[in-house]
């Protein structure tokens, strides 16, 4: 079975969309680069220094961090009118091109009265071809030659044909018929919009680098290599883009034409009406690809759904270019917040991704369910795009700050785990699309609805790995131990914004199965009882344990534990890392049997999801078993407990904690299963062929009533727990935002000394200090000792913003003591301009 | 013996062409309004949603007008004594009803050289420029 070419949105599309990604990101940095924000900050530190001597320690912090905010919105609102500016300027130029056009190339209307009969047939063509415009036909009275083109803008179209073309009819007719159908193609898959913006986008964003570097030069020109040089990719991958989109449009519109000429009883495609075309490294700039390579999509339409590793490189690469540039955006327009302006920047990247090499990967799933092939595995596309990616980051030549290069530098050993994780990341992410595309396209009559949504949620939980990835990296490359590397990437499934699309990503190509078959398309069987035995097993397990041990099993392992650690009996939460540490292990453990145990022809890949499902059930289960009993004590005591507020904050707070954790274990044991089954396949490869994922042709088994009342009992319970702990995080409730911790070190006095200390040598101290915080007593002990040095520098800002620490930790206020170190590094970061001095 | 450029081209093309006298008022005035289109439309053009690259092939009703309008400003700056008349004649547009100013019989051999040269010029190939040369010869020089 064939298939059709246009059921999802073409590479050209997806292009498109990381064209003008790229263009705005490196345009709105470039303008960025002309303001002197530093100046700004400094403007905020130096009024702190000054309000400092006569106001309140807390109210210094909070008006400081207020300033500071107030300028990160303005520079996000700087580079969003940049934005908005660029877009207009493209949007004015495509406006106006078609009037250019007609203009500089002096085109007449068709005379109908000097060309009767071409023009007749004209006619019958372009109502042929359908459409609820009709477009306007010009002709070209320079071109005795047989030639045509389509353009446009926002519906109004036109089509330019040679004068040769009609006087030379009827004998031009068949020529005549294929060039008018390949132009009517192209107003049919609305290319003209998309074409011309990309190449106006080109020439706006080519006169915006010319007119940055020249600045450079003449204003600071020991700037030019920093920050000229990034521009040389960016502009050649923009190039490469923008032509690349306009050669992939042709190969569309030959395959929309060669439908109506087939239909029409005509050739479908007729080497004679399109010349020879150019070969060899010309034909990269150009917008039309060579014509044995035309037809041979004509008659292969297929090779329009394959992946493209070129695609995906160039996508990588614009994704690490943009990548530090709208993190700082991002952070901005959050008012400075530095882990979720990363978080935020990462999810816009992540939909850049998701909407070009995910959809890449839909369409090459497409083709392979289509032939009755294997789910792609997304190896390839996977290290091409984190190649890209590296490429991308390394080409923005910071080596100041925590960057890849720095890392480099400083360890390339780190950095080859570094490249190593993300290449995880990205292979994860493409084996994901694909698995996602092979549970829908069999159930959907229109592939691209399920498609509107794969791409933000793929967007979004990529997006949140890679920022994390990349705020892992930055703290490892300013000095913290090299595991901080994987265990920062990892725990950041803590945060709600990043377990939510995790868990929503990991359900999405669950939720197909509840649909039956639509479309003629093989799909996959399920594995029978790979969750539910290695669930079923933990939960019977714990809760006889749970009923046999005297102090029930929580307490019990807790015991063993800190008898294992002594250590963790001094931390106030040793008891709580030995219980996480429990879930990890025994989720980790069920994961990994049913990511094995899934391996089965016609699995279709979802083993790796229906793991991560066991590690969030198993979770999820254990919480239940020890909480259970003393729950139903505290109710049977009636202590007051026993209310649904309360209840929901008991179990809010223990699933958060010990569910993320058990995730935490699913997502190794997930990665050695796969590596299991690799080697596995891999061996077997070698000596046999490996059976097709996806077997016989016909359509999917029927999920049996029951099966399908299970699987909707079970999304519904994971997606009212996760809702209910969306809820509770949202209303500060159940302890997820800590409003009180224990009051810490009320004894202490700190008073500013005679002999300050530069405020240049506590900040770093502190950047020192920030590389080891360590974590529950030695972190609340490393910011009392914070405390001390800052409220000894010779800055009063700084000092204010030490004592208000200090009494936000002796009155237990967590966030109290966010804001005032948070105030610290801001104040720290804006001084950091050599020979400045402090009032 | 023609009186205008454009009773001139007609007879000319009407010798070598006669084909082309169905669109020969459109080709001709577009060709002689806008001569710089046509140089940019031998260029080549590289642009998206076109049928392909390729280069405009030329028109013989349009090189024929393009070879007359070279011609009549050779003649002009030949006779104009003074410099704003030469600077005239060198970038005043030509219309196709202006007169045409009578070829001397004794610059035939020269006309047939410049005839030949411009056609390449304007896209003739080495079997298309003489003739266009010829037949402009024959019908603009006056007789003996």
């Amino acid at each position: 079975m064939r298939p059709d070419p246009f059921a999802l949105p073409s590479a050209t599309t997806t292009r498109f969309i990381l064209l003008i990604g790229l263009t705005i990101t490196t345009a709105m940095h470039l303008a960025d680069g002309m303001v002197s924000w530093g100046e700004i900050q400094r403007a905020c530190a130096t009024w702190a220094d000054d309000i400092a001597a006569s106001t309140p320690a807390a109210q210094v912090t909070g008006a400081y961090l207020d300033c500071y905010t107030h300028a990160q919105f303005s520079r996000a609102l700087f580079a969003v009118l940049v934005a908005g500016t660029f877009l207009a300027v493209v949007v004015l130029g495509h406006a106006v091109k078609p009037w250019l056009t007609v203009r500089r190339q002096k085109l007449l209307p068709l005379p109908a009265g000097t060309y009767p009969e071409a023009s007749a047939e004209i006619d019958h063509l372009v109502a042929e071809g359908g459409g609820r415009r009709r477009p306007g036909i010009l002709i070209d009275a320079y071109d005795g030659g047989v030639a045509g083109r389509a353009f446009g803008r926002f519906s109004s179209n036109r089509i330019r044909l040679s004068v040769g073309l009609v006087r030379e009819y009827p004998q031009s007719g068949p020529r005549l018929r294929a060039i008018l159908r390949h132009e009517l193609a192209h107003i049919r898959n609305r290319d003209l919009d998309i074409t011309s913006l990309a190449l106006v986008s080109w020439w706006v964003f080519l006169a915006i680098t010319i007119a940055a570097a020249v600045i450079l030069l003449i204003e600071v020109p020991a700037l030019i290599l920093r920050q000229g040089i990034p521009l040389v990719p960016a502009l050649l991958i923009v190039l490469v883009i923008s032509v690349g989109i306009g050669r992939s449009r042709e190969h569309y519109a030959d395959v929309r034409a060669a439908q109506v000429n087939r239909a029409a009883g005509d050739p479908a495609f007729l080497v004679a009406a399109f010349g020879v075309g150019q070969e060899g490294w010309r034909r990269l700039l150009l917008w039309h690809p060579p014509t044995r390579l035309r037809q041979q999509v004509v008659e292969e339409p297929d090779l329009l759904l394959r992946v493209s590793l070129i695609d995906t490189l160039a996508t990588g690469v614009s994704a690490g270019l943009a990548y530090p540039y709208l993190v700082g955006f991002t952070t901005y327009a959050l008012g400075g917040e530095g882990r979720y302006g990363q978080l935020l920047g990462g999810f816009v990247v992540g939909l850049l991704v998701a909407a070009v090499v995910g959809t890449m990967m839909w369409r090459a799933t497409l083709l392979a369910l289509s032939l009755r092939g294997g789910v792609p595995n997304g190896i390839r596309p996977g290290l091409v795009l984190a190649l890209g990616l590296l490429l991308g980051f390394g080409a923005t030549f910071s080596t100041t700050e925590g960057s890849l290069a720095a890392l480099v530098l400083r360890d390339w050993r780190l950095a080859a785990a570094a490249a190593a994780l993300l290449a995880v990341i990205c292979v994860a992410f493409c084996r994901w699309s694909a698995v996602t595309a092979a549970a829908w396209l069999p159930v959907v009559a229109v592939a691209r609805r399920p498609l509107l949504l794969a791409v933000p949620l793929g967007g979004l939980f990529f997006g949140a790995l890679l920022g994390s990835w990349s705020a892992a990296l930055n703290v490892v490359a300013l000095g913290s131990p090299g595991y901080q590397l994987f265990f920062q990437t990892v725990t950041s499934l803590f945060e709600i914004v990043v377990l939510l699309p995790f868990i929503v990503a990991v359900l999405f190509p669950l939720s197909a199965r509840l649909r039956a078959t639509r479309a003629p398309l093989p799909g996959s069987r399920r594995p029978r009882g790979a969750v539910l035995i290695p669930v079923s097993a933990v939960f019977l397990l714990s809760l006889v344990a749970d009923l046999v041990l005297p102090a029930g099993l929580l307490p019990t392992v807790q015991s063993f534990g800190l008898s294992l650690f002594p250590d963790l009996q001094a931390e106030s939460q040793g008891r709580v890392w030995v219980g996480v540490t429990l879930v990890a292990m025994v989720a980790a453990i069920a994961a990994l049997v049913t990511t094995v145990m899934s391996d089965r022809p016609g699995s279709a890949g979802l083993g790796p999801i229906y793991g991560l499902l066991t590690a969030y059930l198993s979770g999820s289960v254990l919480v239940l078993v020890f909480l259970g009993r003393a729950l139903i004590r505290a109710c049977q005591t009636g202590t007051g407990i026993c209310t649904p507020l309360p209840i929901a904050n008991v179990l809010g707070v223990h699933f958060l904690t010990h569910v993320s954790m058990a995730l935490f274990g699913g997502v190794i044991a997930v990665a050695i299963g796969a590596g299991i089954r690799t080697s596995l396949r891999l061996v077997r490869r070698y000596r046999h062929h490996w059976p097709d994922d996806l077997q016989a042709p016909g359509p999917l088994l029927r999920m049996g009533s029951f099966a399908s009342a299970l699987l909707v009992c079970v999304i519904t319970a994971m997606l009212t727990v996760t809702g209910g702990i969306v809820w509770l995080a949202a209303n500060n409730l159940g302890g997820f935002t800590p409003n009180s911790l224990p009051p810490r070190f009320p004894d202490v006095r700190l008073a500013r000394p005679a002999q300050a200390i530069p405020f240049s040598e506590v900040c770093r101290q502190i950047s020192v200090w920030r590389l080891a915080q360590g974590v529950g007593n030695a972190y609340h002990e490393g910011l009392l000792a914070v405390s001390r040095g800052v409220v000894s520098s010779d800055s009063r800002a700084l000092s204010a913003f030490g004592f208000s620490l200090l009494e936000a930790l002796q009155k237990g206020d967590y966030l109290g003591q966010r804001r005032s170190f948070s105030a610290i590094e801001v104040y720290c970061q804006a001084r950091a301009s050599p020979g400045v001095s402090v009032s | 013996m023609p009186q205008t450029a454009i009773d001139l081209a007609r007879e000319v093309v009407a010798e070598l062409a006669p084909d082309e006298l169905r669109d020969f008022d459109l080709v001709a005035q577009a060709h002689l309004a806008h001569p710089r289109a046509a140089r940019r439309a031998r260029d080549g053009r590289n642009e998206p949603n076109a049928s392909a690259w390729a280069t405009a092939a030329p028109i013989l009703s349009g090189i024929v007008v393009a070879v007359i309008t070279d011609l009549s400003k050779d003649l002009l700056l030949a006779s104009g004594r003074s410099l704003g008349t030469r600077l005239k004649a060198r970038f005043r547009r030509q219309r196709g009803d202006q007169p045409l100013p009578p070829y001397p019989p004794e610059q035939r051999a020269a006309l047939l050289v410049h005839a030949h040269q411009s056609a390449i010029r304007h896209g003739a190939d080495e079997e298309t420029a003489p003739k266009i040369a010829n037949a402009v010869a024959g019908h603009w020089v006056a007789p003996r």
